[in-house]
């Protein structure tokens, strides 16, 4: 009698398939993360260079926001930190589980998956939190 | 016996206990971050037909004087713009919650065809937002570009 394949195999293994998809996927979060940790880095330069003359302007718009230009900018910097942290989390990913794939190393492709895991974490907060902002917006209408 | 051998020297490497609990959780907070998202393109839809404070956009232009003046646009543009904006959301995040469903799925069942799949549906979603991102750059370095040469021709 033929022995069923999934007995002799019980474990999730990382084949052929899984590896080239998950490699496909570390390929182009890297390119996502690389730009955005850029895009990041140039935010928060213009930010810091000239984030008291952006507000200045807007306050031509948004009267008595001129007051608060120093938490302002502040919220922002905390805001573009979060972002450059979850980008870095999605290096972190790319880079970790190409090479816990390509030497077999599951140590290192466990930290790689750990670092996706806690990148949904944290975009899952925030889009819990963006989600109640809205619903509350459109309530308020 | 020698063919067993042969596969497990190929099938070394596995998801372990730990890769496959990351694995659980990633899956579950990507659903979440997937529903979430499904539901706050559906309250910008009803936002933006029944005309909410988000269906209209401002925009500052400057008159030559430098003086900056506000322009408010009406709603049609707005919605046209909130519909593209679902559409492309939907398809990534169907893919995110796809992930979700398979991953966890193919974990619980060690369903080995199922996490392929899933990890499949990932790739997928972050190949769309590679090349969403692409696009963008494109955009600017276009825009950029267009910008330098009006001002070169503006001095002219």
């Amino acid at each position: 009698m033929e022995e069923n394949p999934s007995h002799i195999l019980p474990e999730l293994h990382i084949d052929n398939d899984a590896s080239f998809k998950l490699k496909d996927a570390c390929r182009w979060t890297r390119f996502i993360s690389i730009v955005g940790l850029v895009g990041i880095a140039i935010m928060m330069l213009c930010l810091l260079l000239a984030g008291s003359y952006m507000i200045q302007i807007s306050s031509q718009f948004f009267p008595g926001l001129g007051n608060f230009a120093g938490l302002l900018i502040f919220i922002l910097i905390f805001f573009l930190l979060i972002a450059g942290f979850m980008v870095f989390l999605l290096y972190r990913f790319s880079s970790l589980v190409r090479k816990g794939i390509e030497t077999q190393d599951q140590d290192v492709l466990n930290r790689g998956l750990r670092a996706l895991q806690l990148y949904f974490t944290i975009y899952g907060v925030f889009a819990i939190l963006a989600l109640i902002s809205s619903v509350k917006d459109l309530i308020h209408l | 016996m020698e063919n067993i051998n042969q596969q497990d020297s190929i099938f070394t490497f596995s998801f372990d206990e730990i890769s496959r609990r990351i694995l659980k959780k990633t899956a579950t907070w990507a659903k979440i971050c997937a529903i979430c998202a499904f539901v706050a393109y559906a309250v910008a839809l009803v936002a933006a037909f029944t005309g909410g404070r988000s269906s209209t956009y401002t925009k500052y232009l400057e008159d030559g004087s430098g003086n900056l003046t506000v322009q408010t646009g009406g709603t049609t543009s707005t919605i046209i713009g909130t519909f593209i904006t679902v559409i492309i959301g939907c398809v990534i995040n169907y893919y995110l919650l796809r992930f979700a469903n398979l991953a966890g799925k193919g974990v619980d069942s060690m369903n080995q065809p199922q996490l392929n799949d899933g990890l499949g549906s990932l790739r997928i979603y972050f190949k769309i937002l590679g090349i969403i991102l692409l696009i963008v750059l494109i955009i600017f370095a276009l825009a950029f570009v267009a910008a330098m040469f009006a001002a070169s021709l503006s001095r002219k």
